[in-house]
């Protein structure tokens, strides 16, 4: 629980991010949104991937079988083909703001699996078991567990972050010296 | 050391997921960082060159 929740956690606030981003990208045209985008992709599409596994894992002992057509994995696999659909795109175009362009149509887009991934619990009667923290109420779970998470999430949280911004850094330096390279000749 | 007897039900399933997200963090920041370090020596490299082109004193003195 202390990595499978964390990871749900920054798959969907990663997803929230880019589409954010692509807001910013079709709307203002913020080249550094486009950026951010294309960092944030592979790092959402990771945090998906451990979240399905580490719940594939736990599914096994408890549910007795390591995958089901649930609502809420379902609607969570179909984020992770939005993330790898997104990591394609953006990288598939030759000129880099049209990438960035279809990929932030399809991030707007798929926005509309976030709700449908918190909703899924309550909408359909679904093996998942139900939110035991909302924004709400009180956790159902004990306060000798509900701590642990909170830590938990919050250094996978900000793990998230410190990646995101050291990976845009990367990807603003990289340009920079592509851009030195190419504006004359060097001897 | 524990006996195996005492170990938390399901340590299997346990230990691969710990296992598992770890392995993938390091992988992750460590190529990450090492990225950002190749990125930053290029781009002093790129500069440096460039400084050099721009000042042609600073070359004949190094020719």
């Amino acid at each position: 629980m202390y990595l499978h929740v964390p990871m749900a956690w920054l798959a969907s606030a990663d997803y929230v991010l880019l589409a954010l981003c692509g807001l910013l990208c079709m709307v203002w045209r913020h080249p550094l949104a486009g950026i951010v985008a294309l960092e944030a992709g592979p790092l959402g599409a990771t945090a998906t991937a451990l979240c399905l596994i580490t719940g594939s894992l736990w599914g096994k002992p408890g549910w007795g079988t390591w995958w089901v057509w649930d609502a809420r994995l379902t609607s969570m696999l179909v984020l992770f083909f939005l993330y790898i659909g997104h990591i394609l795109i953006i990288r598939a175009f030759d000129d880099p703001v049209r990438g960035q362009r279809a990929a932030a149509l399809l991030a707007l887009a798929g926005v509309v699996d976030l709700p449908i991934i918190k909703f899924s619990v309550q909408w359909w009667n679904t093996l998942h078991q139900p939110d035991s923290i909302t924004l709400t109420g009180a956790p159902t779970m004990s306060m000798s567990m509900f701590y642990p998470l909170l830590v938990c999430a919050t250094g996978f949280t900000l793990t998230g972050i410190a990646l995101l911004l050291i990976r845009t850094r990367t990807t603003l330096l990289e340009r920079r010296a592509q851009s030195l390279a190419l504006r004359e000749p060097l001897v | 050391m524990i006996h195996p007897a005492l170990w938390p039900p399901h340590w299997g399933f346990v230990l691969a997921s710990y296992g598992l997200v770890i392995t993938v963090l390091a992988i992750i920041i460590t190529t990450s960082l090492l990225r950002l370090r190749r990125a930053s020596q290029r781009l002093t490299l790129m500069q440096r060159l460039h400084d050099t082109a721009a000042n042609p004193a600073t070359r004949q003195e190094k020719d």
